[in-house]
């Protein structure tokens, strides 16, 4: 898939702030992802890139600033709004409800139901098999609450959701923090299929190494301000870790407000 | 390191004892049961035994168990609610509060206001009372179910103060005076002879049941097939059913075999609405109507929690509030409707309870919040929130009016009473956690 | 008092006693009267004690269900109760009446309550002792101010010496005469303004009882 920044992006995020209490936990922050494209978003803990995702995702609603979907000025006020253009997204926390088994937390929020508006559990369940059996062949725990499940498996289970829906636009919030090396390398796998498949992914990690070789850009925050964006072959890994780090924007990179400014 | 040499002894004694009671493990495999269930009717069936032995084989009479299934009622009918409520992390003391107020309004809607227009004792009186009842108990529970969700005060202050405002709003209504007699019709709801469905209307209401169990069996069966997932044995399945018809069945042969009692006999010949010698008639009870709500209250809340969305989410709040809302839920409005519910059931216990008594007096329902909440916790519904079932809390009532009809039949007097209650709301939630632990 | 009348309609038998609140310190003050009434007769063996029961709260409902169980232990072999009050006795009332005994077991109660005097109208309940308030609050009044006048407490007029409290302290009380409604002077409420002709009188059948026709 080649990077045909000539196309219309599919998400663009201007001019995003948002303030808890005085502090500005994201500040004049833009991004912007094309179809088939992998966004790293980098950063420090508390630099505000998951922030800026939530604000994405409906889950907190911005102070100022344009979200665009596709061009069009995209009203995202909560969750619901969100996933209506088609963003889904796996948080850090997984968010999944401890209490109900896998079906019920892939389908949370939109059940299939019978013809009598019922809930048809035993069409999601047969759904929650078949898509899971793609991501982890070995899940069989389709009767436990997800608090029962591994690390790795309630992580399959949050992607699976992010992914059931055909989703457009898909964030994905440290996806293999929780993961061993051979789940590690299942994700990534997914990751380029999904990307294939033509959605936009932002990727978001404090951890330079899970992101450089999978995405095709990368963009820094620090103290809630974009140091930069960069092509991942403009740059190298000490230089994005120099903006990580210090907030110097390198050569081949486009310098945000947050640039050390040299 | 505790925690690990733990899990390794419980797991070498779970093999052993795997291998020792395969029958029942297979058993209970294959069936399906809920052993934690189980266990809570093995708890209630201990309970009815020692009674009896004690009592000198007066509680398993069919009219003690008869007398027992009519006071449960009321507050059975609120702990379907109160479940709910508990499983997404709220509490509501009110309900015996707003079950005195919202009575007061049936008993001043039956007997003062309505018998100025269409007179005493018109058909659609109780009707009219009842939904007056029922639109007030929920606009209660609407207006705690928005101070809660939409202006963020917690359940437990906005109940503890509907627990002071609504017992004083039952003060107002009437000053304090008891109202008194009720509608005859509306009586019917709180039991007695005449408020039960008689031998043969309880019969047709067992095999209606019976027919839905069977149903329910075989719809499920074609569902799973319908995806080719693994399927109970037959033999599993004609148990459970069998087992389901036989429980039914057998309530309503002891439910018929709870003879009018010769005084009522002996009036109605009087009237003329029988013949005959008083001694020699006998005229079943059949179920009570009060039973009949509160078992159909039964059904409808469990099919609510269970079978719709709106129960997923209430289950899914209470497992994780935050999840909830990033899935897309209106998790503000799933807890106004908990409230609401909880309002309207509010009302039809009142409405069980004031025609019982024949009366609504400013002291009705006072405490029942506490036997409600009781009757939930006792019946397996987690204080942490996200789990707990109707039918649970159901039994849960049951267990606890049995302590108390049981030891006044054994002639135990109710600080006793209170001593041995409180003692086993302890015990049975430290078995409950025990049990958990044990699960995983 | 409660139990006098309904002793007077019911000499001798099985006796149910439904107490008030255990919570509540007059619950045993009225039992302990009650007893007392019934003492000789007790002691003779004439009325036999077949049950008693606290009521939490005083509710009425934890009166019916403790009475529903009274009455399934002894069979409903019940020849009299003596409830503490007319809210109790309104729950021993609704227990009898599931088992056709309302009217012929007497039942006693207190406070005048208007439910409680329509059915000593209807012949459920035998008696309910009335203490008229308006007695109560002029006495208040005037002694209040007596008091305020300067008099010393024990010459309040009226006022007697009386020790017959928990802790045994002797104090100065006024007595107020409380009024036995039986069936035969319901007038006395009436006429007293304390409730209406037509709310004592729902549903009584014409003839049977004076105050009504």
């Amino acid at each position: 898939m080649s990077l045909e920044t000539a196309t219309q992006p599919l998400v663009e995020m201007r001019n995003m702030s948002i303030s808890f209490g005085g502090i500005h936990a994201v500040d004049d922050a833009s991004v912007d992802l094309n179809p088939g494209e992998v966004v790293g978003l980098l950063g420090h803990n508390g630099a505000g890139k998951s922030t800026l995702i939530k604000i994405l995702s409906g889950a907190y609603q911005r102070d100022n600033g344009e979200i665009h979907i596709d061009g069009e000025l995209a009203t995202i006020n909560n969750p619901r709004d969100a996933k209506g253009y088609g963003i889904e997204t796996i948080y850090q926390t997984l968010a999944l409800a401890d209490n109900v088994d896998t079906a019920a937390n892939l389908y949370l929020g939109r059940e299939l139901l019978t013809p009598w508006g019922t809930l048809d559990d035993v069409a999601m369940e047969a759904k929650a098999r078949e898509v899971m059996g793609r991501l982890n062949p070995r899940f069989q725990r389709f009767k436990d609450p997800v608090k029962a499940l591994s690390g790795g498996q309630r992580q399959s289970v949050a992607i699976a959701r992010a992914i059931l829906f055909n989703a457009r636009i898909l964030i994905m919030d440290e996806p293999t923090a929780a993961l061993g090396p051979e789940e590690t390398a299942q994700v990534s796998e997914l990751i380029l299929q999904l990307k294939s498949e033509g959605i936009g992914i932002f990727l978001i990690s404090h951890d330079i190494h899970d992101v450089f070789d999978l995405a095709d850009r990368v963009a820094v925050m620090k103290n809630g301000q974009v140091v930069g964006t960069a092509r991942t072959q403009d740059v190298d890994k000490d230089e994005v870790l120099g903006m990580i780090i210090l907030g110097k924007c390198p050569p081949g990179a486009t310098p945000g407000p947050g640039a050390l400014s040299s | 390191m505790t925690d690990h040499t733990d899990s390794q002894t419980t797991q070498t004694t779970d093999t052993a004892r795997q291998s020792e009671l395969s029958v029942v493990g297979r058993f209970i495999k294959a069936t399906e049961l809920d052993t934690r269930m189980l266990g809570m009717i093995g708890a209630l069936l201990l309970i009815w035994i020692l009674f009896d032995i004690f009592s000198g084989g007066l509680f398993l009479t069919p009219r003690n168990l008869w007398n027992l299934s009519v006071q449960t009622a009321s507050v059975a009918v609120m702990a379907t609610g109160m479940v709910l409520i508990i499983v997404t992390r709220n509490i509501d003391l009110s309900v015996g509060s707003v079950l005195g107020f919202v009575g007061m309004i049936m008993a001043v809607t039956q007997a003062e206001i309505l018998p100025t227009y269409i007179g005493f004792d018109n058909p659609f009186t109780w009707i009219i009372a009842l939904a007056v009842g029922i639109a007030v108990g929920a606009a209660i529970g609407a207006l705690h179910g928005y101070v809660i969700a939409y202006m963020g005060v917690p359940a437990f202050i906005v109940t503890l103060g509907g627990l002071l405002v609504w017992r004083g709003a039952a003060w107002w209504v009437t000053s304090g005076r008891t109202v008194a007699p009720m509608d005859s019709n509306f009586r019917l709801m709180g039991g007695g002879p005449a408020g039960s469905i008689g031998e043969i209307a309880s019969w047709i209401v067992g095999l209606i049941a019976c027919a839905a169990i069977v149903a329910m069996i075989v719809s499920g069966r074609r569902q799973r097939k319908r995806f080719q997932f693994p399927l109970r044995p037959v033999w599993a399945e004609t148990f459970l059913g069998a087992l389901g018809c036989f429980l039914v069945l057998g309530a309503v042969y002891i439910a018929n075999i709870y003879y009018w009692p010769i005084g009522i006999v002996r009036r109605h010949i009087q009237a003329g609405l029988l013949e005959g010698e008083a001694t020699t008639i006998f005229i079943g009870h059949g179920v009570a109507i009060p039973v009949l709500v509160a078992i159909c209250v039964g059904i409808v809340m469990t099919f609510l929690a269970t079978r719709t969305r709106f129960g997923r989410y209430v289950f899914a709040l209470g497992g994780n509030p935050e999840a909830t809302d990033l899935a897309g839920i209106n998790t503000r409005w799933v807890t106004m409707k908990i409230f609401i519910i909880m309002g309207v059931l509010c009302a039809i216990a009142a409405a069980i309870s004031t025609a019982r008594l024949n009366a609504a007096t400013n002291a009705q329902g006072t405490l029942d919040e506490l036997l409600t909440i009781a009757a939930a916790v006792i019946g397996g519904t987690s204080l942490a929130g996200g789990v707990g079932t109707i039918a649970g809390a159901m039994i849960g009532a049951l267990v606890m009016q049995s302590l108390q009809s049981g030891m006044v039949l054994m002639g135990l007097d109710t600080p006793l009473q209170n001593i041995v209650v409180g003692v086993v709301l302890v015990i049975a939630v430290w078995l409950d956690s025990l049990y958990r632990r044990a699960q995983h | 008092m409660q139990a006098r009348a309904v002793f007077a309609a019911m000499p001798e038998g099985n006796y149910a006693f439904i107490k008030g609140s255990s919570a509540d310190p007059n619950a045993d003050f009225l039992f302990s009267g009650q007893m007392e009434v019934l003492k000789e007769a007790l002691d003779a063996g004439k009325v036999k004690n077949v049950g008693e029961a606290y009521t939490d709260g005083w509710k009425p409902e934890n009166a019916q269900k403790n009475m529903e169980q009274i009455l399934t232990a002894n069979n409903n072999n019940i020849d009299a109760v003596v409830a503490s009050n007319d809210g109790t006795a309104g729950g021993v009332v609704a227990a009898l009446s599931a088992q056709g005994l309302d009217g012929s077991v007497p039942v006693s109660g207190q406070d005048g309550d208007h439910a409680a005097l329509n059915r000593v109208a209807l012949g459920t309940q035998t008696v309910s002792v009335w203490k008229d308030a308006r007695e109560l609050g002029k006495n208040a009044a005037v002694v209040a101010s007596v008091l305020a006048d300067g008099t010393a407490m024990a010459d309040v007029p009226g006022a007697v010496k009386w020790s017959g409290g928990p802790a045994g302290v002797e104090m100065n009380a006024i007595f107020l005469a409380p009024v036995p409604i039986t069936k035969d002077n319901l007038d006395v409420v009436i006429d007293a303004g304390w409730i209406g002709k037509d709310v004592v009188c729902q549903g009584v059948a014409s003839g049977t009882v004076a105050a009504c026709n």
